[in-house]
């Protein structure tokens, strides 16, 4: 397809997007909600059935920032429990044993709640920068409510916690997880990491949800050694660092999506050695090959990410 | 120019376009009087801190581990055979008044702790410090001939010699050297909340990274040496960023700095060769700084349209003093054209996005993303040595690569029913280049979704993607000595058609049964490229199941396997590379005891290979890892405050590795390595850990 053909595609596209956005028909749900009217005790209706022994306990929110009563800010300084879970209406009316209560709001992935109202509850404090990007975000696009992952009531919020994080990440991710198990990978395994060091869930505008300005930028925040500008700059490297590297694990060393020297005569076939086939013939057990074997092509071209040597162009020095 | 700016135009109008009908329609809220229905709470069943402020844990853990091996213990810093000790707590403080305090530490003991404190008054003011510390152990198999750091010698009376085979000494001249780096970091931060409006954030990051390295360089054209080279980084970033909030408008203004230096100016050796040149020299990575302005913020006043943006100014400056063209005092260059690079990089990203809920069921969203970095370096011309040794007067400008980067993605989503979803959309990107082979490339893709909810037990989603990448032409970057092949079409900046195809299944059996399945296959063809990669296939599949058999017993397992394969062309040659990676995971949890006794068992298993084949010459042998990791664990509650817990850990890796596998520090008559093998070990570790909660 030639560029102008492409650009044909594209311009249609957009066009037939464009022309369903005026043709839709907007299906506007038609459930009527009970009327409600809120606790005449606020926090003290509800505590006194939700305490440590009942099968919802709450009382973990009092350790929290969301039950703190100083902070205007705080749910419990507003409308206390009523806040997030709207008024209690009827569900304080005690019923028989074996009854089911009159529903309140409620949070989570098997919540009767719709996740839309229960992320609205959220952001109706959280639209803050970090989440500015939520809507149209692909976790906002999977129907996820901000329960499936955190926990407010609980002493922390297990998304605060690396080890639980990265688990509840890779409960979904089970590509990454398999990367991350991978000989050479970035130490999530280990704790060391989290995936939030890298990405920000509630979403970017960035690809992969990036939480920098760019893949390199980000990868510079530990990697400034490599963030130049320098005199001899490997292209590809102030391109983009995934060009040969795979960040979430690889089965070769360093990262690699491959190893040289086929690696390198991806993008080098000039005449002379970066050209020539090497072979099983250049094993330890034929004639041992320094174009292959050790760090192959780095036996010589050390400076893959670029040298400040005067004498460094083509990587040496 | 012209036609960039007038795309610019055309795309933004288009953005404009999605969102002009609402743009009049402003939100509107239903003020509650919440003073009058407040008026008569009295919270009095709330928890009252003044009785117990501090709440937390600490623990004590010895153990044990069987084995040396710099593998196993490569980021847990359990390298050595021996006992350990460890330490961990975590404590919360929380006041009537708002004032909270979180302690925290981790991996005390071990070579990776993480110490963490947080705390403040709640809506006023935070504070927070973080410590950490990350030990790589790369490499424990090492053996050189070299001593010293910036300047490594050979010993007294080293033989010289033209191959390696010659170094009649290096036997006795041996010695271990083992590769590790250890990464410190102490952030400082600090956060001031001095309106409903606005709020004020500041915060100081040090990094260390200190250690060895392995690297290799080159005497003149044919002969080299691998050295265990230092490595002394730090790193401090100072940031600062104003938050401003009202309703239906965040903004933040932040200023970054950030500053990298390297002890290390240089990296000299000594020649083991018996060329002219005594000794060789080797540039580091020169000190650099970063400055950057970085303004963000959304607007969510009109009813059903979000708007969001970016815009990020940041320079790259460099000016380290230039080592010589050689240290070989046998060759003359002429003078350095300059004696420092005085190198300033421009970086500008722009995002803006658009989110529009046309209906309920219906949304839109548009990303438009600018980025360039204007590489403003001067050129000059620099006539060079080569590796110290060769001298011809051959001389080259420096490339001060620059790249503008455009990219648009419009989507849109439909909800037939609560049942089925359908989303599409498509994305356009440009990336243009200064001083490479290409200078457009030019990317359109289109994509399309269903998920489909079939009831509360079932649902699954099909994505299929199509793209499509074409150059404007492709030069061979004539300053380049010896030139490309012609032939050549680097993977970057090669024609390419891709095609995705994404498939996931979920199933809740029951309440205690759920298990995902989600396999992709993404396929790449660069058939128009005649020397480079031509084609690139991925597919991996992987499911996942959790099953609670009830409240005591619960068992969870996953399996995943990979395929990544890829065809490439050299001159007279084609290879193939075929990489396969499966992972297997099983774990158990059995509560013997309720609320006093708890035993489990986690087993992992990472496998994979790697076939390289080539058109021409003998098979490789498979580049193969296998690691295998069972963890079983027991939890015993001595008493509400008490708890032991011990676990033992058995894990077995075994990896193949022809790059180093028999090859010894002489085994190449022109590189003189450090003799690594590939890392193999069985490993058995056990911990008792004594937990206090209160």
């Amino acid at each position: 397809m030639n560029s102008q053909r492409s650009r044909s595609v594209v311009v249609g596209f957009i066009a037939a997007l464009i022309l369903t956005n005026f043709c839709a028909i907007a299906a506007e749900p038609n459930e009527k909600q009970p009327d409600r009217s809120f606790s005449s005790k606020g926090a003290d209706t509800c505590l006194k059935c939700h305490d440590e022994d009942n099968a919802y306990p709450v009382l973990p929110i009092f350790k929290t920032r969301h039950g703190n009563r100083v902070d205007p800010r705080s749910p419990m300084a507003q409308l206390q429990c009523e806040t997030c879970h709207g008024p209690v209406g009827d569900h304080q009316i005690a019923v028989k044993e074996g009854e089911k209560k009159a529903p309140i709001r409620a949070f989570g992935t098997k919540a009767w709640t719709p996740v839309a109202e229960q992320n609205g509850v959220c952001l109706s404090c959280h639209s803050d920068l970090h989440r500015m990007n939520w809507a149209g975000g692909p976790h906002e696009k999977e129907n996820m409510a901000c329960a499936s992952c955190h926990v407010i009531h609980a002493r922390q919020d297990p998304m605060r916690d690396s080890v639980a994080q990265v688990e509840k990440c890779m409960s979904c991710h089970i590509n990454q997880r398999a990367e991350f198990n991978r000989t050479s990978a970035h130490p999530i395994r280990y704790g060391k990491m989290r995936c939030t060091d890298c990405h920000n869930p509630h979403g970017t505008m960035t690809d992969k949800l990036v939480n920098s300005t760019s893949k390199n930028d980000l990868c510079y925040t530990c990697h400034t050694e490599k963030r130049g500008p320098l005199l001899w700059t490997h292209a590809p490297v102030a391109e983009d660092c995934t060009l040969c590297h795979s960040p979430h694990g690889s089965l070769h060393p360093a990262l690699l999506k491959k190893q040289p020297p086929l690696l390198c005569q991806s993008c080098h076939a000039a005449s002379g050695h970066p050209s020539a086939a090497y072979t099983a013939d250049g094993l330890p057990s034929g004639t041992p090959d320094r174009f292959l074997l050790g760090r192959s092509c780095l036996n010589c071209h050390s400076q893959v990410h670029g040298s400040n040597h005067p004498s460094g162009v083509k990587l040496l020095r | 120019m012209k036609q960039r700016c007038y795309r610019q135009f055309a795309l933004i109008s288009l953005m404009g376009f999605v969102a002009w009908p609402v743009l009049a329609e402003t939100q509107t809220d239903d003020k509650l009087n919440i003073d009058d229905i407040t008026k008569s709470w009295k919270c009095k069943y709330c928890p009252d801190f003044s009785e117990k402020q501090w709440e937390g844990f600490f623990s004590f853990g010895l153990g044990n581990v069987s084995n040396d091996s710099y593998k196993f213990g490569e980021f847990n810093g359990l390298y050595k055979k021996g006992t350990y000790l460890n330490g961990e707590f975590n404590s919360l403080y929380r006041d009537n008044e708002g004032a909270y305090w979180n302690l925290r530490g981790d991996n005390l003991g071990l070579e990776s702790p993480n110490i963490g404190i947080e705390g403040g008054r709640q809506g006023l003011y935070k504070l927070n410090l973080d410590i950490d510390q990350i030990t790589r152990y790369t490499l424990d198999t090492s053996r050189t001939p070299y001593s010293g750091s910036t300047t490594q010698t050979l010993p007294g009376g080293w033989v010289p010699a033209a191959s390696t085979a010659g170094f009649t000494t290096l036997a006795t001249d041996l010695h271990d050297v083992n590769i590790s780096t250890q990464r410190r970091s102490m952030k400082l931060g600090g956060e001031y909340i001095a309106s409903s409006q606005w709020s004020y954030a500041a915060s100081f990051k040090h990094q260390t990274k200190e250690g060895n390295r392995p690297v290799a360089f080159g005497f003149g054209f044919n002969r080299s040496v691998t050295l265990s080279a230092p490595v002394d980084f730090t790193t401090d970033d100072l940031e600062f960023k104003a938050n401003y909030q009202q309703t239906g408008f965040n903004g933040q203004i932040a200023l970054l700095h950030s500053k990298f230096e390297n002890t290390n100016k240089y990296l000299r050796w000594d020649n083991a060769y018996d060329t002219p040149a005594s000794q060789g020299q080797a540039g580091t990575e020169p000190d650099n700084s970063k400055h950057q302005l970085l303004l963000s913020g959304n607007y969510l006043g009109f009813k059903d349209v979000q708007l969001t943006g970016m815009f990020s100014y940041a320079q790259l400056s460099q000016n380290e003093v230039f080592l010589p063209y050689t240290v070989n005092g046998a060759l003359a260059p002429p003078a350095l054209p300059t004696t420092s690079l005085d190198g300033k990089v421009t970086v500008i990203n722009t995002n803006l996005a658009a989110h529009w809920q046309y209906s309920p069921a219906q949304a839109w969203h548009a990303v438009f993303e600018h980025s360039e970095q204007n590489n403003s370096t001067a050129r000059y011309t620099y006539t060079y040595v080569r590796a110290d040794d060769v001298f011809t007067g051959t001389s080259r400008a420096n490339f001060p690569y620059g790249f503008r980067q455009q990219k648009l993605k419009i989507d849109t989503d439909y909800k037939f029913d609560n049942q089925i979803r359908l989303s599409g959309g498509g994305q356009y990107a440009t990336v243009n280049r200064d001083y490479q082979s290409v200078e457009l490339t030019q990317e359109t893709s289109l994509w399309a979704r269903l998920k489909h909810r079939l009831d509360n037990k079932l649902q699954y989603s099909v994505k299929a993607e199509l793209s499509d990448r074409s150059i404007d032409n492709y030069n061979v970057v004539s300053e380049v000595v010896p030139p490309d092949n012609p032939l050549m079409r680097k993977y970057n900046m090669a024609d390419r058609k891709g095609n995705k195809l994404e498939f996931n299944l979920s199933v809740a059996a029951t309440d205690a049964l759920s298990m995902n399945f989600s396999s992709d296959v993404a396929q790449f063809d660069y058939s128009a490229t005649t020397i480079g990669l031509t084609k690139s296939d991925e597919f991996s599949a992987g499911a996942d199941i959790q099953y609670l058999v009830n409240k005591d017993l619960s068992f969870s397992g996953f399996v995943h396997t990979t395929n990544i394969k890829s065809e490439q062309a050299g001159t007279t040659w084609t290879a193939t590379n075929d990489d396969k990676v499966n992972t297997l995971g099983l774990g158990g949890s059995y509560q013997i005891i309720e609320n006093k006794l708890k035993v489990g068992l986690d087993y992992v298993h990472a496998g994979s290979s790697a076939a390289i084949n080539l058109s021409t010459g003998s098979p490789f042998p498979d580049l193969t890892t296998k690691r295998d990791s069972l963890a079983l664990h027991a939890d015993y509650r001595i008493d509400k405050n008490l708890s032991v817990k011990g676990t033992y850990q058995y894990e077995k890796y075994d990896e193949k590795n022809w790059y180093i596998d028999n090859v010894a520090v002489n085994t190449l008559s022109d590189v003189l390595t450090l003799g690594n093998t590939a890392p193999n070990y069985k490993i058995g570790v056990y911990w008792l850990t004594l937990r206090y909660n209160y």
